[in-house]
């Protein structure tokens, strides 16, 4: 009985997620709600015990990087930059896309991609309109790149912070694993762009001069403030690639990073709190209640054991594993939010590698094992680059699309798939032969 | 008294399928800072003020990011105007969502506009426009109401 009140809960959260009849962060606490009150979880479970816990190491890197990243995005670096590499480029269209296009996916690695877009989609859609072009290859192109960008780190995207959280991943096996995969389909995403904007991108030598008198300078709005966030964003990002020697947890590092922001910069913490991302945070810790109550009564376990008579994975062998978790995350993410997605599939891969794997008592043997970590590198690439699929696949794309509708350059939905599936599909095929070459042949 | 007896029968009026030149051209002999856009069937379809003439030269990603702003290039409001100058009325009005009719009492028009902070009420009769009531309308009206007194 209480398995399908569970699974019931369980599945009309995602179905009420799925659909948008509801908010998400609504329908998440909701359905945590329930989930205690009926006493599938008890509090205590939820708040306290290791396997059925919010993951608070989740919740307070999100909210340390959202704090550092808030008070860097008031100093106008972003807008820098990309006038910056626009008189670089020299004003020249296509090379100024692909100049925007590398800003955006790198500061999607290291820093949230819906802030990426949110500050460089309006500079970018200034400068299209500066060269009286039309802004689309500039928007469809950042957007992706953010996808993509986010890909490559455990910082990047929620599904590598959910994965590297409870696998005990550190920041340089992203570094390792996905970011070698990110720069691949990042070259193979270019050499795409210039195939389908490269001819369409032409403008006159004194529209082009209008870029070049631009001082942009001007966009930075206070230098000292500059200087301090770049400062504890570098040291955060130099504690992130030694956390795992040091034995830190990212959030640890995240948090520490943003308290010593905060206190440098003399920021009001009333303001920059004020504008955290609460839904989401909240949103994470109603899923993780839920997904905690499904995992107590056994819903993912059978789960598991469909993938496992479906895949056949062995203690040897998971490349079937692997190759389905990829597609199917990338189907799966482009359809829903990735991280629902994600929040179920990691205690089913979990479960998986406890049935199949030889079972031992270090919890970090099994998650770790030689065999399984392809299948995390494919959740982690199927689950943050199936993002790109549709315009409700990621929060990047969600984001963009309302600043380009605000802007009044709307994209209708029919336009922005057109482009999406083929390139989605490109990224997944190279994801796949890289999973195959790196973990398999040349193995 | 109802609002037929102090409106003003002789609206600005000018049509959907008019273009952004014609309606500046007109400008000069409107009376209330306002022009009313009707339709083929004469039905009012919108209004246009002179914030949705400027507003319609201006960016939007600006309301996004206020400092490029800083950057614009120095002639970007006489190209938008160039640009602007066979651009349909039905792109630039802003669609009407209150009127009055000719029965109305007068303290109708008075309080939508304190209500909706707005300076002009078309006075309206299946669906056409026959008429406007403005502040200044209402401030003649104030001024006569007094001298009868």
């Amino acid at each position: 009985m209480v398995f399908w009140i569970a699974t019931i809960i369980f599945i009309a959260s995602y179905g009420l997620i799925v659909s948008e009849k509801l908010d998400k962060t609504k329908v998440a606490l909701i359905g945590a709600g329930l989930m205690m009150i009926l006493k599938i979880v008890s509090q205590h479970e939820a708040f306290y015990n290791e396997k059925y816990a919010i993951d608070y190491n989740v919740i307070f890197l999100l909210i340390g990087m959202m704090i550092i990243v808030n008070i860097l995005s008031k100093t106008g670096l972003f807008q820098f930059l990309a006038i910056k590499s626009a008189k670089l480029a020299k004003g020249k269209p296509f090379l100024i896309l692909i100049f925007f296009t590398c800003i955006t996916a790198l500061l999607s690695a290291i820093l949230d991609n819906v802030t990426t877009v949110l500050l460089l989609v309006p500079v970018s859609l200034f400068i299209a309109d500066e060269l009286e072009l039309d802004p689309f290859p500039f928007l469809i192109s950042e957007v992706m790149a953010s996808n993509i960008g986010g890909t490559a780190t455990l910082i990047g995207d929620p599904p590598n912070i959910m994965i590297a959280s409870k696998v005990q991943l550190t920041f340089m096996d992203f570094i390792y694993h996905t970011a070698p995969a990110v720069l691949f389909i990042f070259g193979f995403f270019l050499l795409t762009i210039k195939l389908l904007f490269g001819r369409k991108l032409h403008v006159k030598e004194e529209v082009r001069q209008k870029i070049l008198a631009i001082d942009e300078f001007t966009m930075i709005k206070n230098y000292s403030l500059l200087k301090k966030s770049l400062g504890v964003l570098g040291m955060v990002i130099l504690g992130f690639i030694f956390h795992g020697v040091l034995h830190y947890e990212p959030a640890t590092i995240a948090l520490l990073g943003a308290a010593v922001l905060l206190i440098i910069s003399k920021e009001d913490p009333h303001h920059v709190l004020k504008e955290l991302e609460w839904p989401t945070l909240f949103f994470f810790i109603g899923l993780f209640i839920i997904v905690g109550g499904v995992i107590k009564v056994g819903l993912i376990s059978n789960l598991s054991e469909s993938m496992i008579s479906l895949t056949k994975p062995s203690a040897d062998d998971m490349f079937i594993t692997a190759i389905t978790t990829l597609w199917f995350s990338a189907i799966s993410s482009a359809i829903v939010d990735n991280i629902p997605f994600v929040a179920s599939m990691i205690p089913l891969v979990i479960d998986t590698a406890h049935a199949v794997l030889p079972s031992g008592t270090d919890f970090k043997a099994v998650v770790q094992h030689s065999t399984l970590m392809p299948v995390w590198w494919s959740l982690a690439l199927g689950a943050c680059l199936g993002g790109n699929g549709s315009p409700v696949g990621a929060s990047a794309n969600v984001i963009t699309l309302g600043l380009a509708e605000k802007a009044g350059y709307p994209i209708s939905f029919r336009k922005f798939i057109i482009y999406a599936i083929p390139i989605t599909i490109e990224t997944i095929i190279i994801a796949t032969i890289y999973i195959w070459l790196r973990y398999y042949f040349l193995h | 008294m109802k609002v037929r007896d102090i409106m003003d029968s002789s609206p600005d009026i000018i049509r959907t399928s008019d273009t952004f030149e014609h309606l500046i051209k007109i400008l000069d002999e409107v009376k209330h800072h306002v022009v009313f856009v009707v339709d083929k069937e004469e039905k009012l379809a919108g209004i246009v003020t002179e914030g949705d003439i400027i507003k319609v030269l201006v960016p939007k990603y600006v309301t996004v990011d206020e400092s490029l702003i800083s950057i614009m290039d120095v002639n970007y409001f006489e190209r938008k105007c160039k640009e602007c100058k066979n651009l349909p009325i039905n792109e630039i009005m802003s669609k009407t969502t209150f009127s009055v009719r000719e029965e109305d009492p007068i303290i109708k028009a008075a309080a939508l506009m304190v209500v909706n902070k707005i300076h002009t009420i078309p006075v309206v009769k299946d669906s056409k426009i026959v008429g406007i009531v403005s502040r200044l309308t209402l401030i003649k009206h104030i001024t006569k109401v007094l001298a009868e007194t």
